[in-house]
């Protein structure tokens, strides 16, 4: 009896784990060695949607190709489920890929067949029987919300309908790892955000770990809950994508953060900074689903000698928390900031002084 | 008709319907065996080149070479030179089956590189979806790329055809038959030149429509008109 999607077990399936050990990776051209991956670490675990951000070139197309062995480790190496995935033979790899599904920018469906005919290809090369194929078709293009379209050809459909048939074959065979490779990244917005939430359907209801490399802030910011920023081959900031959009620290992660929550101050504001003479500090103030955020300006204004300006405010939501962002001249003197800075420490606002010349909208600096 | 006709052309019909008889017989039987060999040559060369998913550098580069030598000799040499082979296949080295022997062969390098074509053209982006489904080489060449390219496909087979009738045409001139014979032995020969151009119009027709059908084809196997 062969293997179906439904008839996989729990433990055939894995849970979904891949670890990433010391990895490096050159390409050898005639005219020099290209290092894609330095000394990369990683630790995805089941149940994430983990996202790789990095602009192109950063070595993220092929990390996630390292996944399902479509490319392969010059040095260390690649553990899914725990299994070092280059160690398997090619048969033991084909069936491992099957546990892997993998959706892309350009979808890659086939032209020549319908919906259905694409995604019923996974389970056909299996030799599914037949009306296992239906059955189990049909269920996933319900999923994906594409049923009707199911005897329509990939041209007559849309780039959001397209990714929806690909997200489809790639659940077809129930995997337990999803890989995207910029799948929202030829999409419109409004189009991008419904492709995001169908993914994280994909997570939370079928229990499959997503891994996905973009270039943009706001997938990692709509959907994943850990994030890892790639620059020339290395990892160069991970965590929960909640510490990466509160606190990053590398200056790329900085300027990604910065393309989702633009925390900089207009130069009208700083022109007026600029004229103050009394003893001020610039504080940058990080909310994180705690109490509202005026009253604990308020609370600090009544208490202290202090007075606040606030130069730049953004509420955001990541990871179903709500993420404050604030930006506020305290005016006083030393001894009542400091009074004021320990009262935001107990009602757990975190707060960091900035040098404000670093926060100025760079437009207004030229003008 | 018939005597107004042949009266025009200054030729029996009979001799004119043979001719054609002969043509299509040529063509299509090269045809045949042509497309068999070239496309198992056209499948070797698309997928032992290198990054190919048969990677074999050795077998591609014999290859290579072989189909470069074959396509750069001219077809009125290679009609003469491989008269022994003909000779040694058929029995003889005239008449239109004979013809078949240097048409096939120099048909299917041609057809086989035209054909190559059409296989790179489905790229690496959906080789790649295949490998990540955990298709097997053989399946991703018969589930991906067969019926991805079969439109390309059936547009190379389509400038095959074409080709081949010109060279049956050029194999009339030394003895092959056919439409070719035709146009040499009564047209040019004996100065009918308007059975000379009247019988190239219905070469063009045949070209035309022969293009026209394999472009509907094609069309029909891309689906995404």
């Amino acid at each position: 009896m062969s293997e179906t999607a439904d008839e996989k077990t729990v433990s055939d399936r894995g849970s979904g784990n891949i670890v990433f050990q010391n990895v490096s990776k050159t390409f050898r051209t005639p005219q020099k060695d290209v290092e894609a991956l330095k000394d990369v670490d990683l630790t995805i675990e089941s149940g994430d949607i983990f996202g790789i951000i990095g602009f192109s070139g950063a070595g993220k197309s092929t990390l996630l190709r390292m996944i399902n062995a479509l490319e392969k480790p010059s040095q260390g190496k690649v553990l899914v489920d725990g299994e070092d995935i280059n160690t398997l033979s090619a048969a033991a790899l084909r069936k491992k890929r099957k546990n892997i599904g993998m959706i892309f920018q350009q979808f890659q469906l086939l032209e020549s067949k319908t919906v259905y005919a694409n995604v019923a290809l996974p389970l056909k090369l299996n030799r599914v029987p037949e009306e296992q194929i239906r059955r189990r078709v049909e269920e996933v293009l319900e999923f994906v919300e594409l049923t009707d379209k199911k005897n329509d050809y990939p041209s007559k459909l849309s780039g959001g309908q397209k990714q929806r048939v690909g997200i489809a074959r790639a659940l077809v065979s129930n995997p337990s790892i999803l890989l995207s490779d910029e799948s929202t990244s030829a999409l419109d917005p409004k189009t991008t955000n419904a492709i995001l939430q169908l993914l994280k359907r994909v997570n939370r209801e079928l229990h499959i770990t997503i891994v996905l490399i973009t270039h943009e802030m706001h997938v990692i910011q709509s959907i994943c809950n850990r994030v890892a920023v790639m620059e020339d081959g290395r990892i160069v900031e991970q965590g929960s994508a909640l510490d990466v959009f509160s606190a990053p620290t590398q200056q790329i992660t900085k300027n990604f953060v910065r393309t989702v929550i633009n925390d900089s101050v207009p130069g009208l504001l700083v022109e007026g900074i600029r004229r103050e003479t009394r003893n001020y500090k610039i504080l940058r103030l990080k909310f994180l689903d705690t109490e509202t955020t005026e009253s604990v300006l308020a609370a600090v204004n009544k208490k202290f000698d202090v007075e606040t300006n606030i130069l730049f405010a953004n509420i955001s939501e990541i990871q179903e928390k709500i993420l404050g962002i604030i930006i506020i001249q305290i005016i006083g003197s030393d001894e009542e900031i400091r009074k004021g800075l320990a009262y935001f420490e107990t009602s757990r606002v975190g707060w960091q002084e900035i040098n404000l010349e670093d926060n100025v909208q760079k437009k207004e600096v030229i003008a | 008709m018939r005597e107004v006709l042949e009266g025009f052309l200054g030729i029996s019909l009979d001799k004119i319907n043979a001719s054609i008889v002969e043509t299509v017989y040529m063509v299509s039987v090269s045809l045949i065996i042509a497309t068999v060999f070239a496309f198992f040559f056209a499948v070797l060369l698309a997928f032992t080149r290198k990054g190919g998913i048969f990677q074999n550098l050795v077998v591609y580069n014999v290859l290579n070479v072989v189909i470069n030598i074959v396509r750069s000799t001219p077809f009125v040499v290679l009609l003469v030179a491989v008269m022994p082979l003909t000779k040694a296949l058929i029995g003889t080295r005239i008449g239109p089956t004979a013809a078949i022997v240097p048409m096939t062969l120099s048909s299917i390098p041609f057809m086989a590189r035209l054909m190559e074509n059409s296989l790179l053209d489905t790229g690496r982006g959906i080789l790649e979806a295949a490998q990540s489904i955990g298709a097997t080489p053989f399946q991703c060449i018969v589930y991906f790329i067969l019926p991805e390219s079969l439109g390309s496909l059936i547009l190379s087979l389509t400038t095959g055809v074409v080709g081949l009738i010109g060279s049956s045409a050029m194999a009339g001139y030394v003895g092959g038959g056919g439409i070719g014979a035709l146009i040499q032995n009564y047209g040019y020969s004996k100065f009918n030149f308007t059975l000379m151009y009247s019988l190239v119009v219905v070469l063009i027709l045949v070209t035309q429509l022969l293009q026209t059908l394999g472009n509907k084809l094609a069309a029909l196997a891309r689906k995404n008109k």
